[in-house]
């Protein structure tokens, strides 16, 4: 029984060294924040799995706007449909599919547009229309409100265009703007 | 505890437990078909909205289908928020009534927990449980054998990478002279991209109806915005619809259709590229160097033929994302094929494939919110230079390897107008502000410095100037010529023609000609004043630049290529009064 | 340098109104010491656990901390921090030197490890949810045929070595694309997955913890831990009587039986088989390496880069007619395709060579697993097995001696059948 016991505390004096050879090994990098994923919009190609890709029902990805690149256009490309009946808000009219996206009046000829976040799903039809007829002001992020952090984003592997990285946390979203680092 | 109470707990736990498990059963039924309704994807992918706004952009007046949209999309996100509702309460319902479950069915459970009998088991028997031992030994080997049959298995789909490149062999490959170039039109608007020619020979006018001054006239069997290029006697021209892209070679003396190309096989297309009709799927001139052939068309699909028609090879660089779609033609330097994609911000580039195998030599991102003009190859000073034009860059490159030489800020609008080179200077268009001439010889950022000259006057949106060193001429879309001193910019003389064009002009020796969208050609002299020969009409649309010759002038018109030379009498219209 | 971005309509110039840009809003991140709170809770939640199991001896400590975990890391966390998924993330540490690991996923590997080296896997019997979840399920224990029971095991293994496979190539954490519970927890997921949670849970009302037992790859490294561990699970708090009352309590057939001579197999056939199995050893390792290779270029193919080289070389060559999202995407950026190609090919070597090892994994462990079964040990006591007793606590009542040190009424001992 004595030589049992001998083994296994051996044993378990090189399982405790290998655990600390892997510590040791990872500590320098190791961070106290966890980082957080999110999507580049520059590299987002709006192809819709963000809507439908997220391990959550309703995704973690809303379209947000900046409003600081919008034209405040009369005819929004990324909220009317191609070849508008009217410029109105008639369900008709409107690329959104939830009417997430709003238009309201400020003074001719500029209209603005707000996201209704509850009823975004993060379909990107809006975000496509913006950018490839207007200036790209509206698009995809991921809402840390929602987002759970999966250890490994489902959306991040369904990407298309590998858009879709760990950020660090304090830092978690990446916004357009019209000043960009070139 | 009393009996009364424990029959009480034993039969209500049993009670809840067969109530909450039929209740885990209905609800997880309901769960799994509220599943299979899609839910957000439906939402969002929905076939019938699609079909009923195309129907409406039929009938853009009809009230009672606006109203069947609103009540189907309204009906549609009902259905979807109410099925993410039912999805998220039903499972969080569940998830409570399983703990009820659980915790009703462990009562039950305790209730009727037998005692272990070891009597009952009987005396271990050795020499089977040393048996199930070496049972186990062969269940646990099989397990080996299992996942061998599953490597094996999973091998036959392996996947196929492309094996490395072998290395270019340096072909002895003779690129032509610049005399050659020069005699021959191998590129949109000329080797340079000035659309001149120095000997040549553009008739004043034509009739085609009588075939006066019509050498040939041949059918071209695909629609095309391109225009032709030739080289000794073989002319090139490019069409395309959904189906195929095809290079057609036509010969240049007698007219006839000498051999078609449809790139790949027939029907192995991308999908197609939403283009508008403007520009069609074949809008950008080819390319020569007299012994290839070089297309693109709006899938990005590019080829190299030989003069015999073979493919020699064929690459996509796309699917393009370009909202009227690609437009910009192939430019060539040496053994580089140089295409510029400029379709948004993130993704424009330029790349350069080898001729010989079209694999790809050096790429360059361009900080190019799109544009449709095509780049040019000029020789400053002796080095060669790319120069690109797109929003709101004008971008010159060393064709060898991609660097940059130099850049200019501040073009505005949807490029369309190629640059021109001339004198030292480049001429560049920016629609619905100015043309300006930038010297080509700086480095860097130039876009503080003064250009050479700027001008206001006639100011062209989509055709190119074109230039032969003494007179430089702008033609407006809605049909203002323009004369100017390329030196200085000053407006020599200007007319107006009533009449809309996208093709550019031309200059052959001392006569220019433009041609109209309907189809109506005007040539006047390469004067100092304007001085007009004569006006013709081809009898359908034309929007490519015409290539003068030296016996003739080459036209691709809306269905024919039109062979076009002096014919006497010379039907010389008297100058408007 | 900031470049202001060219754009093609202007900002809007307000003359009449003084209206004021808005600016997205930005919903905050979870908190940093929530983070040390879950280290906190999983410290804590290990040492009670522990001590309820080798101390208390108490049963429904552990289920009460059970439930605890189910709620906390399973619903309330989502089951996401979790140290079966951070064996993943720790093997891509250890081979792509740039990848950092946070504290949290570095303390939820090692910890419960460090833990099974001491006290046994006390970690399985209530802190991780997922093992906590299925303990709850378990109403009808079946006791799976040994035979089946051993071989089954061995998917743990098998699993274990392609996840660190792929997560150390980067192809993707296998082991959180299928996990089975974790959309539990999240009261969504896809339907796949669902399914799969699912019917494991139908299944582990009668077969005691299913995914503890036969998938779960950290499941392999805390047996291993804990088969070396310090303190142990005893069934008995005193001598074993051999009365066999324990017998059939382990749900998870953990319990080795005391030995019993056999009617003397001539020991010459037992050596025999020894020396058989040890030739097999380099044996089944060397196949393990020839196979990995044959896998290794399928396995190339689940990762993103090796699939869209393919995918463009088949477009590129015209075998497809169309182009895919991630082909499109691709074509339309700024990389070459030469240089995916080169990435591509270097990637598939990599897979090829993780394989390789993986298969010699695969051969070494089914070899000594099969040695193991061979050497038969002389045990004078009933006893867990202490690579797989998840510390349950299950069987200590099912011993009289315990039921009698607790001053319970002890049912009537059978006389030791084997006697």
């Amino acid at each position: 029984m004595n030589r049992r016991n001998f083994l296994s505390g051996s044993l378990r004096g090189s399982l405790m060294l290998a655990l600390g050879g892997v510590l040791g090994a990872i500590t320098g990098r190791a961070k106290a924040r966890n980082t957080v994923w999110q999507i580049d919009p520059f590299q987002c190609t709006q192809c819709g799995r963000c809507a439908t890709e997220c391990v959550l029902e309703l995704s973690a990805v809303k379209c947000v706007h900046s409003f600081d690149m919008c034209g405040y256009c009369q005819l929004c490309t990324g909220y009317f449909e191609p070849d508008p009946n009217k410029l109105n808000t008639a369900a008709e009219n409107q690329l959104c599919p939830t009417g997430a996206l709003v238009r309201s009046f400020i003074e001719d000829p500029y209209y603005e547009y707000t996201i209704n976040e509850p009823l975004c799903v993060g379909c990107a039809k809006c975000v496509k229309g913006c950018t490839m007829f207007g200036n790209g002001s509206l698009h995809l992020q991921i809402r840390h409100d929602r987002c759970v952090n999966c250890n490994e984003c489902s959306i991040a592997r369904a990407c298309p265009a590998d858009a879709i990285h760990r950020v660090p946390a304090d830092r978690p979203y990446q916004f357009k703007s019209r000043e960009r680092k070139s | 505890m009393k009996p009364l109470s424990q029959t009480i707990w034993k039969q209500g736990s049993l009670a809840v437990a067969i109530a909450s498990g039929v209740f885990l059963v209905l609800m997880g039924g309901l769960l799994l078909f509220n599943q299979a309704q899609g839910k957000v994807a439906g939402l969002v992918q929905s076939t019938e909205l699609v079909r009923l706004h195309n129907e409406l952009r039929q009938r853009p007046q009809d009230e009672e289908l606006k109203q069947r949209i609103r009540k189907l999309d309204l009906q549609l996100r009902q259905n979807s928020f109410t099925e993410l509702r039912i999805s998220h309460n039903g499972a969080s319902a569940m998830i409570v009534v399983a703990g009820l479950f659980l915790a009703s069915a462990h009562l039950v459970r305790k209730q009727r927990q037998k005692l272990p009998d070891p009597l009952a088991w009987g005396p271990r028997r050795p020499v089977e449980e040393n048996r199930t031992r070496l049972k186990t030994q062969y269940a646990v080997a099989a397990m080996f054998g299992v996942a061998a049959v599953a490597a094996v298995g999973t091998s036959l789909q392996a996947v196929r990478l492309p094996s490395p490149p072998a290395p270019v062999q340096a072909a002895a490959v003779r690129f032509p002279t610049s005399a050659e170039m020069r005699e021959n039109w191998p590129a949109f608007r000329g080797f340079d991209g000035s659309g001149y020619r120095e000997v040549a020979a553009i008739p004043a006018a034509w009739n085609v109806a009588s075939g006066q001054g019509i050498r040939w006239k041949t059918e071209v069997p695909l629609p095309g915005m391109s225009s032709p290029i030739r080289w000794t006697n073989a002319l090139f021209l490019t069409g395309a619809n959904a189906q195929s892209n095809v290079v057609y070679r036509f010969d240049a003396d007698k007219g006839q259709l000498v051999w078609s190309t449809t790139l790949r096989n027939p029907g192995n297309k991308m999908p197609e590229p939403k283009v508008m009709e403007d520009t069609g799927l074949a809008a950008p001139t080819p390319v020569t160097d007299g012994q290839r052939i070089y297309a693109i068309f709006a899938n990005a699909e590019v080829a190299a033929l030989d003069f015999s028609g073979k493919q020699i090879w064929c690459r996509i660089l796309g699917p393009l994302d370009n909202p009227y779609g690609h437009a910009a033609s192939l430019a060539i330097y040496q053994d580089r094929l140089l295409v510029q994609l400029d379709q948004g911000e993130a993704t424009s580039k330029l790349v350069a494939l080898n001729t010989s195998t079209g694999q790809e030599l050096w790429r360059v991102a361009r900080p190019i919110v799109g544009s449709w003009a095509s780049p040019i190859v000029v020789e400053v000073e002796a080095k060669p230079q790319l120069i690109t034009c797109g929003e709101p860059w004008v971008i010159s490159y060393n064709p060898l390897d991609g660097s940059e030489l130099w850049r200019v800020n501040g073009l505005g609008g949807e490029l369309a107008p190629s640059p021109a080179y001339t004198g030292g200077k480049v001429i560049v268009c920016n629609p619905g502000s100015d043309v300006r001439a930038i010297p080509a010889n700086g480095s860097g950022d130039l876009s503080t410095n003064l250009a050479a000259w700027k001008t206001d006057a006639g100011v062209p949106a989509v055709s190119s100037p074109a230039c032969d060193g003494q007179r430089l001429y702008l033609l407006t879309g809605d049909g203002q010529l323009s004369c100017l001193d390329p030196g200085s910019g000053q407006v020599k003389w200007s007319h107006e023609f009533k009449d809309d064009f996208y093709s550019s002009p031309a200059i052959g020796g001392n006569r220019v000609i433009i041609v109209s969208r309907k189809g109506v050609a005007h040539v006047f002299e390469n004067a100092d004043q304007f001085h007009d020969l004569g006006q013709s009409e081809l009898g359908e649309n034309c929007n490519a630049t015409p290539v003068p010759d030296r016996q003739c002038l080459y036209l691709r018109a809306g269905k024919h290529l039109f062979c076009l030379e002096e014919s006497a009498p010379v039907a010389v219209k008297s100058p408007e009064k | 340098m900031p470049q202001v971005v060219a754009q093609r309509f202007p900002p809007p110039q307000f003359t009449e109104t003084s209206h004021l840009l808005p600016v997205p809003t930005e919903p905050a991140v979870r908190a940093l010491w929530l983070d040390y709170l879950d280290i906190g809770v999983l410290i804590a939640a290990l040492v009670l656990v522990s001590w309820l199991v080798l101390r208390r001896r108490s049963r429904s400590g552990v289920v009460g901390v059970g439930i605890f975990s189910v709620l906390y890391f399973g619903f309330w966390r989502k089951g996401c921090i979790c140290s079966i998924g951070s064996i993943q993330n720790l093997s891509q540490a250890l081979f792509d030197s740039s990848f950092g690991v946070p504290l949290t996923v570095l303390a939820f590997g090692l910890v419960p490890l460090l833990f099974a080296l001491f006290f046994g896997r006390t970690f399985c019997a209530a802190v991780c949810p997922h093992g906590a979840l299925q303990d709850l399920v378990l109403l009808k224990p079946v006791k799976v045929p040994n035979w089946l029971d051993h071989s089954l095991r061995m998917l743990a293994w098998i699993y274990l070595g392609l996840a660190v496979v792929f997560a150390a190539t980067g192809g993707g954490y296998i082991i959180c694309q299928y996990d089975p519970f974790v959309p539990i927890f999240r009261l969504s997921g896809s339907l796949t997955m669902v399914l799969f949670g699912v019917s494991l849970l139908v299944v582990g009302i009668f077969v005691g913890r299913p995914y503890c037992r036969f998938l779960c790859p950290y499941g392999v490294l805390l047996g291993v831990a804990a088969s070396v561990s310090k303190w142990r699970v005893r069934i008995t708090p005193d001598t074993c009587t051999q009365c066999r009352l324990c017998e059939e309590s382990c749900a998870f057939g953990a319990i080795n039986k005391s030995a019993v001579d056999a009617p003397s197999q001539p020991r010459a056939t037992d050596k025999r088989r020894l020396i058989l199995l040890l030739v097999l050893l380099p044996v089944l390792i060397a196949g393990g390496i020839g196979l990995g290779g044959l896998a290794g270029g399928t396995l190339a193919g689940k990762h993103r880069i090796v699939n869209l080289a393919e995918r463009l070389q088949l477009e590129e060559s015209g075998a497809v007619q169309d182009t895919t999202d991630a082909s499109a995407a691709f074509r339309a950026g700024n990389n070459s395709i030469e240089t995916l190609y080169a990435d591509a090919r270097a990637l598939h070597h990599r897979y090829v060579v993780a394989a390789r090892w993986c298969g010699a994994w695969i051969g070494l462990v089914i070899g000594l697993k099969l040695l193991s079964l061979a050497i038969v040990r002389r045990r004078t006591d009933y006893e867990a097995d202490q690579a797989h007793c998840l510390s349950c606590a299950r069987c200590y009542r099912s011993c009289p001696q315990e039921l009698q040190r607790l001053g319970l009424p002890v049912p009537e001992t059978p006389k030791p059948a084997n006697g």
